[in-house]
């Protein structure tokens, strides 16, 4: 069973246990899957602290 | 049965973006785990994918520097799509998309021969990508000419994107007219 289909079923649980009916949903359940994406390959990466509110931010090396 | 079509598309090139620009290749980072041990600072690898996107960011936001990322989504040829959904080959899929039912795909003729719906080309709303201006702008210079969809596809392509984002679940109905 596809994620998003587990994702409903589990929502429709809850609704029907809170209303005593199936409750009408957006549709969790796609349709269809993702075409996933391309990877070709890795780069390298650099965490480094700032003194920024977020605590860090990332260098591409190259 | 051969008719003829209002282009989707017209060519452009430079650095300028719009709405409906396609950006074929385009590298882009993955993250798929947090990164470990962050405090030693050695470098770490990060997964790089070649996308095919298409932008779905507004132009006016773009036109006036508004905005420091952009939003896309893939796009993919037909036969692309099916290799992973082999239930769209079959009878009246496609067309079901074409109508507008499946609010997470959205079919653009193809930019080189839009009477053939076979090489159409179908948006996933699904999966939205964001990447720098700076990045973006740089990326579709060095394509050279590449595909900006028109009016007033654009405009209705831009719809079925907010449609698809609007979406509102509720808890209950009205029962059906059976």
């Amino acid at each position: 069973m596809q994620t998003g289909a587990r994702e409903a079923e589990q929502v429709q649980r809850e609704w029907r246990s809170r209303l005593g009916h199936e409750a009408v949903l957006p549709t969790l359940e796609p349709g269809y899957r993702h075409v996933p994406l391309n990877i070709v390959g890795t780069i390298k990466v650099r965490y480094v602290k700032t003194e920024r509110l977020m605590p860090r931010r990332i260098i591409v090396d190259e | 049965v051969s008719f003829l079509m209002t282009p989707f598309w017209v060519s452009t090139t430079g650095q300028a973006l719009a709405q409906g620009d396609l950006l074929a290749d385009c590298p882009l980072p993955v993250f798929r785990l947090p990164p470990q041990n962050l405090e030693n600072g050695q470098p770490q690898d990060a997964l790089v994918a070649l996308g095919n996107l298409i932008v779905v960011t507004q132009s006016c936001d773009l036109e006036n520097d508004k905005t420091d990322f952009v939003a896309l989504c893939q796009i993919h040829a037909l036969p692309v799509f099916e290799s992973i959904n082999p239930e769209f080959a079959g009878r009246g899929k496609w067309e079901t998309v074409r109508k507008g039912r499946v609010e997470g795909l959205h079919l653009l003729a193809s930019p080189t021969n839009p009477a053939d719906n076979r090489e159409a080309l179908v948006v996933d709303f699904g999966m939205i990508v964001s990447l720098p201006t700076e990045y973006l702008k740089q990326h579709a210079e060095r394509l050279g000419p590449r595909w900006r969809l028109q009016s007033p596809f654009l405009e209705h392509f831009s719809q079925a994107f907010a449609r698809f984002f609007m979406r509102v679940g509720l808890p209950s109905t009205i029962p059906p007219f059976t």
